[in-house]
């Protein structure tokens, strides 16, 4: 495999470092020692082969230094960079400059530090300064860094900055940095959707066993969600832009967009919007719609997504064989067809989900179903009034983090 | 009385010991002055002199083991500084109250040594034979050195010493803590000796060195105070001379 | 070649013809044993990097003790002068000195191989680690060897010899300790000098070729020093 490729110029430095180091070894033992005149003059002869002796150790120290090589004799390869992280090192044509700003005390920077260093001997090209802010904090200010482990990867006029401690993760960002265009993903907001800004990893759902509120709900109870940064910061670890889509203050969707996400909204769209949203999906754009439970369709879009061939309902998926615990709402989804999208997710649960049914799209537009219940499952009409929510106490939303240009 | 040294003495075949203005400093102290003096082979020479005369140091210069602060030494023909272990392949050395390697016995120590004086490996067997032999040692080889008298750790020294046939011996006070009979033995050893090699000793005892020795040097505060050739007719003159040259003057 | 083999047979009778070199083996046995014991019970896992790295601490304290006598022993007893009285060459002294101590630890080490053998038969250790972290050891120890046969060079005391070893040793095993607190490029340069900054990627499996050269190195250049000390008469 590539990644374990031998570097053959630093073995043969090696090689040819030791007995260069033990020739010069034997010939400084076989000096004489015995030296005629004063004592002061033997003891400065003396001083000065000695003094030679250790500036022979350190050249040949930096020799092997310059031309070194990194083993790594562990099964998992653990202390060698991703095969994809060398990838990109080895790959790169321009010059690159990553300053890593990590906190010295933190064994996963370290490891972080160490990785970059290997990345950085794979190509002249690339450029890695390592930064302890604790020890210098005007240099990290000076660089505009403000958390510990970022990376801030600069190539001509472009800069990234990537926060981690995965090789991975600075080696995207070096792609990105290279990229001169981007693409941009447009998250619409207006409608109550989910923030992208915030900082918590999880949501919160709960089984409607223990409680329920009345027949027409779902007895899923859900929790108010805390977002989905992650998503944001998934996506940009990957390369993308993610952007804020305000789509009630536009009159059309920016062509730049090259994925419109609408994740939850709440409150039902304007015409506008959905004229808007047409017009993009009709001059090629994408959207992936996230609708939930509760959600009412404004006429203009359920006309346009029965066009798409698709049909929504104000009604929840029960699954009486294949779901979560003891709740039938709690759909679990065991298996996935062989699509580019869904070929690698696996066994899924999916909590209150709402069902698509497929109808016959406009001439031209193909309908494929991505995610199936199983035979078993049915759905169960609920109201239109939107679901109870159970509101917990939520921290504070965060401001939006400055985007890495 | 002072006498220079004869060349028609029998035995000699040319200066096997060549030491040329040997200087030696400890620091600011100087311990020996240009001191020069020739040896040959069949000659015995006893370099005398009172505490600090500069003997050892002497010694030490001629055995390569100090390097002069000026001046040289040559030992069959090579120089004991510049080549030295080249001239110490002609060297036999009996240090002052020799401290051998206590866990290793007498056999060991003689092949010990043998292989350090290159004797060829073929040889070696036969060569500690000979020694061990001549030192009258073959009843303690299998004994460990640390278990010896000092007068068997003086014969292993001399035996050590004699290993590989050198041109040159030096015994620094080799009779030190030996009995009468002991001081006896090693006196005739030496004379028979001295057929074969040339010779340095030192001692305390000037009887000794008149036994053995055909000429001495009288040393003071490292300078040469000058040579007898002793007369063996004449006991009882080398002291004379030794107090003569050696007294301290008022 | 001849003297070579003469004078390292002698060194190794000298080492192992005395009490202290068993002792030594049976405390470091003792010591590296109980932390096997001791780590394999309490992780349950098949590797050895607690006892390497406890391995390289004992070193740290018993080579000083096997190096101190090397050359301080016969300055002392006067044999030094009657061994440079034969053709023999100081640096073959301190070579022969230096392959017989390594000998003694080597012996040392050699019992600790039946830790391997014991996770692999209940277990599947990681090979690389191991052997690298048996390579550090000998390289480790080789530095604490060459290093106390230089001061060993210096004086006719076993006990300076040992103390001047020992507190050299500590100084450079945990220099790296200030380190953290120094701005650059004198945080770079108290790793590059560390001991155990140099010595932590054997026991852990992955190192710079930089890491064996430091080692390798260093056990030359004081092995360079204890033969430019032995011209000290």
């Amino acid at each position: 495999m590539e990644e374990h490729a031998i570097n053959w110029q630093a073995l043969a430095w090696a090689l040819g470092w030791l007995p260069a180091v033990l020739a010069l070894f034997w010939w400084g033992i076989r000096l004489p020692l015995a030296q005629t005149g004063g004592a002061w003059r033997r003891r400065g002869r003396s001083a000065l082969i000695l003094l030679a002796g250790a500036a022979v150790f350190v050249l040949a120290l930096s020799a092997l230094t310059r031309h070194d090589s990194h083993v790594d004799l562990t099964r998992e390869k653990l202390y060698t960079p991703a095969p994809t992280a060398l990838a990109v090192a080895r790959g790169l044509r321009v010059p690159v400059s990553v300053t890593y700003f990590y906190q010295g005390q933190d064994p996963n920077a370290q490891r972080a530090r160490d990785m970059l260093m290997l990345m950085a001997r794979e190509n002249a090209l690339l450029s890695m300064t390592a930064i302890d802010p604790d020890k210098q904090p005007s240099l990290a200010a000076t660089h505009g860094v403000k958390m510990y482990n970022a990376a801030l990867i600069e190539v001509a006029d472009r800069r990234v900055i990537v926060q981690g401690t995965d090789e991975a993760e600075f080696a995207i960002g070096i792609q990105r940095a290279l990229r001169e265009r981007q693409v941009q993903l447009c998250v619409v907001e207006g409608h109550n959707e989910y923030a992208i800004d915030n900082e918590e990893f999880h949501t919160h759902m709960d089984s409607g066993s223990s409680h329920s509120h009345d027949d027409a709900a779902s007895k899923v109870i859900e929790t108010t969600g805390h977002g989905i940064g992650r998503l944001r910061r998934t996506l940009e670890s990957v390369g993308y832009d993610v952007q804020r889509l305000p789509l009630a203050t536009v009159t059309e969707i920016p062509s730049d967009c090259a994925v419109v996400i609408d994740a939850n909204p709440r409150t039902t769209w304007l015409p506008g919007e959905s004229l808007a949203l047409k017009n993009y999906l009709e001059q090629g754009g994408a959207a992936l719609l996230m609708f939930d439970l509760g959600f009412s369709l404004e006429p203009g879009l359920r006309e346009l997504l029965s066009t798409l061939g698709v049909r929504m309902t104000q009604s929840v998926v029960a699954d009486r064989l294949s779901h979560y615990g003891t709740d039938e709402e709690m759909v679990a989804v065991t298996g996935y067809d062989p699509h580019p999208i869904t070929r690698h997710v696996a066994y899924s649960f999916y909590p209150g989900v709402r069902p698509l049914e497929l109808a016959t799209p406009t001439a031209g537009v193909t309908t494929t179903a991505l995610i199936r219940s199983g035979n078993t499952s049915t759905t169960r009409a609920v109201a239109a009034a939107r679901r109870p929510v159970t509101t917990r106490r939520s921290r504070a939303h965060l401001p939006a983090p400055a985007r890495a240009r | 009385m002072i006498a220079p040294v004869s060349d028609d003495r029998p035995g000699l075949s040319g200066p096997v010991l060549l030491a040329h203005d040997l200087t030696y400093d400890y620091g600011r102290h100087r311990a020996l002055t240009g001191l020069s003096f020739e040896l040959a082979r069949g000659e015995v020479l006893g370099l005398l002199g009172p505490n600090g005369a500069g003997k050892s140091t002497c010694l030490r210069l001629l055995t390569g083991y100090l390097t002069p602060t000026r001046g040289y030494a040559t030992l069959a023909g090579y120089d004991v500084t510049q080549d030295g272990p080249a001239a110490r392949r002609h060297l036999g050395y009996v240090p002052e109250d020799p401290l051998l390697y206590p866990h290793l016995t007498v056999d060991e120590l003689l092949r010990l040594f043998a292989r350090l004086k290159a004797c060829p490996s073929s040889t070696i067997h036969d060569e500690c034979d000979r020694v061990a032999t001549r030192l009258a040692l073959n009843e303690v080889r299998k004994r460990a050195a640390g278990k010896l008298s000092r007068g068997f750790r003086q014969r292993v020294a001399i035996a050590l010493a004699l290993l590989g046939a050198p041109d040159l011996l030096i015994l620094d006070e080799p009779t030190n803590g030996l009995d009468p009979w002991q001081v006896i033995e090693l006196r005739e050893l030496v004379q028979q000796l001295a057929a074969e090699h040339a010779i340095i000793v030192t001692s305390h005892v000037l009887s000794e060195i008149e036994r053995v020795a055909h000429r001495a040097l009288f040393l003071r505060e490292g300078r040469l105070l000058g040579s007898y050739v002793i007369a063996r007719d004449q006991p009882g003159e080398l002291e004379r001379q030794f107090l003569a040259m050696t007294r301290p003057r008022v | 070649m001849n003297t070579f083999a003469a004078l390292y047979d002698k060194e190794l009778r000298g080492l192992f013809l005395q009490p202290i070199a068993w002792v030594l083996m049976a405390v470091f046995l003792l010591v590296v044993g109980y932390t096997f014991a001791t780590s394999l019970a309490l992780t349950k896992t098949a590797a050895l990097s607690q006892v390497i790295f406890q391995a390289s601490t004992v070193l740290l304290l018993l080579v000083p003790l096997i190096s101190m006598r090397l050359l301080a022993e016969e300055r002392r007893h006067g044999t030094l002068e009657m061994l440079l009285a034969t053709p023999v060459r100081e640096y073959q002294i301190v070579l022969a000195k230096f392959a017989a101590s390594m000998t003694l630890i080597a012996a040392m080490l050699a019992p600790t191989l039946v830790y391997p053998v014991v996770l692999a038969w209940f277990g599947q250790p990681e090979w690389g680690p191991i052997y690298s972290g048996y390579l550090g050891l000998l390289l480790l120890a080789g530095f604490f060897n060459a290093l106390g046969l230089a001061l060993s060079a210096l004086t006719a005391n076993q006990v300076v010899a040992a103390t001047l070893t020992l507190g050299l040793s500590l100084l450079l095993w945990m220099i790296d300790s200030l380190a953290a607190v120094l701005p650059p490029p004198w945080d770079d340069l108290l790793l590059q000098a560390s001991l155990l900054a140099h010595f932590t990627p054997f026991a852990t499996g992955a190192m710079y070729l930089s890491d064996a050269g430091f080692f390798i190195g260093g056990t030359l250049f004081a092995l360079f020093c204890a033969v430019r000390a032995l011209a000290r008469r």
